[in-house]
């Protein structure tokens, strides 16, 4: 799915959350949304979602506004809450309901390689929510996955077992952006890095041109964002 | 589970309440109208019903509320669904309407059966057209009005492109009932007519409203002054709750998740 960002701004009060913020990014590939706390990506990923709408600019997915095509997009929000009461069957009947393309074996196993217990919400741990969310989201057959902070707060092993099911949903005509503080354990993964930095882009590079200029995800992130 | 079935899980608490409440005014009734006064039946039917009739008045704001909650996290995935602004009004209001409706159901036929105890007799389309006054001139629309302002209130943010209906939706609301109100009483006559019902009092609350023979016919009584009850309120409620559904769905569209 192509999707472009023109000259996006958003504002929150008198706070400028994306200042003209302006982004293409092509069909296929993950591409990691990288910035220091309050660079905006959450709000950019809301923006690319449909969930906020710009003051200024446009967003645009394959050509269309991302609520025309909403069908096409998963959003994980960060720190993601769901009815507390909601368990695995209940909540394969909720996430079916709302998305045609829900698929609830691909849960199931997403599940289990999640290590997620099969109970209510209410039984769960705090990651294990995240987890429970992050299944629901990958399990839905889409075009744009944008996951924000899918790695933010959880132990290396869960770590590794989220990018394991991350890389385990890889299709070729689908796009993962996800934003990340993480960026060290996630480099490996992605296929292009966007820095953002008080609500703009300051840098968006392939991991092949980052790895022509010498530098990986991480050195980048230093050199760009400090 | 789908939209409708989630609606009826969130509201268990809410149901749970209403339909306890019912039936502890049942179970209490049923021990006043055994004591076989007619007068004091229908002073306890009536009276305790005035007490727990407005407690649908909870429906709407719990359903109002409801949308806030969720502005938490689930409504992320609500807005996110493809599937229409409507399918997700239509559910919310399916339910409260539903709720309302099996509520309201219950009051009138227990007056029903506390007015037969008492040896009250009225045509028996009487209460059911009560019952559709209270649920269609009443409960839909404030419904209704519940789930634009829960949406106004919990997701929608004005100031961008669709400010037109935040401001339709909350100023609207006023002139569109005075409008239509007007529209009702010019055009009384146009709209179809319920039959006044006649009455059968017992002898003891027949004197009391002042009927030597115990029957008093509202339809020989009243008809000089109206031909039959105006059904006005019902049709000007339905046509304010779709208008008010209309926008909900609308506004369910533009909401945002910030």
């Amino acid at each position: 799915m192509h999707l472009e960002l023109e000259r996006v701004t958003r504002r929150f009060g008198g706070t400028v959350a994306v200042d003209g913020l302006s982004l293409e990014l092509p069909t296929g590939g993950v591409v990691g949304l990288l910035g220091t706390n309050g660079a905006g990506k959450s709000t950019t990923l809301k923006l690319m979602a449909g969930l906020l709408y710009p003051d200024a600019g446009e967003v645009r997915l394959d050509g269309a506004p991302p609520r025309r095509v909403r069908g096409a997009i998963a959003f994980l929000p960060e720190r993601g809450q769901m009815y507390e009461w909601l368990d695995v069957r209940g909540a394969v009947g909720l996430f079916g309901s709302l998305y045609p393309d829900f698929r609830p074996e691909r849960f199931y196993e997403l599940l289990d390689q999640l290590e997620v217990p099969r109970r209510s919400l209410t039984q769960l741990s705090k990651g294990q929510r995240a987890r429970f969310l992050l299944a629901a989201t990958l399990a839905r057959k889409v075009r744009l996955y944008l996951l924000d902070e899918p790695l933010g707060g959880v132990d290396l092993i869960t770590r590794d077992r989220i990018l394991a099911a991350l890389v385990s949903e890889w299709r070729e005509d689908a796009t993962y952006v996800l934003s990340t503080h993480e960026v060290a354990e996630a480099e490996g993964i992605f296929d292009r890095a966007v820095f953002m930095k008080e609500g703009r882009v300051v840098l968006n590079a392939s991991a092949e041109e980052l790895r022509e200029r010498g530098q990986s995800v991480a050195q980048a992130f230093r050199e760009v964002l400090a | 589970m789908n939209l409708v079935t989630l609606e009826l899980r969130k509201h268990r608490l809410l149901i749970g309440g209403l339909a306890l409440l019912l039936l502890v005014w049942v179970a209490w009734l049923a021990r006043g109208v055994s004591g076989g006064d007619p007068l004091l039946t229908l002073g306890l039917g009536l009276g305790s019903l005035l007490a727990i009739a407005p407690f649908g008045v909870l429906v709407p704001i719990v359903l109002a509320r409801a949308l806030a909650g969720e502005a938490a996290g689930p409504l992320a995935f609500l807005l996110a669904s493809p599937r229409s602004g409507w399918t997700h009004v239509a559910a919310r209001f399916g339910v409260g309407f539903a709720v309302l409706g099996v509520y309201y159901a219950v009051l009138v036929a227990t007056v029903h059966w506390v007015a037969a105890a008492a040896g009250v007799r009225y045509d028996a389309w009487l209460p059911l057209a009560v019952w559709l006054y209270t649920i269609a001139g009443w409960a839909a629309p404030l419904l209704a009005l519940g789930l634009v302002y829960g949406l106004l209130i919990s997701a929608y943010r004005p100031g961008r492109g669709g400010q037109i209906v935040a401001v339709a939706a909350s100023a609207g609301v006023l002139a569109g009932w005075s409008w239509l109100g007007r529209f009702a009483l010019e055009r009384l006559g146009f709209l179809p007519q319920l039959p006044l019902p006649h009455l059968v009092l017992p002898e003891k609350v027949g004197r009391l409203f002042g009927t030597s023979g115990g029957t008093l016919d509202l339809k020989a009584g009243l008809e000089p002054l109206v031909q039959s009850v105006p059904t006005a309120p019902v049709w000007v409620g339905l046509v304010v709750t779709l208008a008010l559904l209309v926008v909900a769905a609308r506004l369910w569209e533009e909401a945002e998740w910030a």
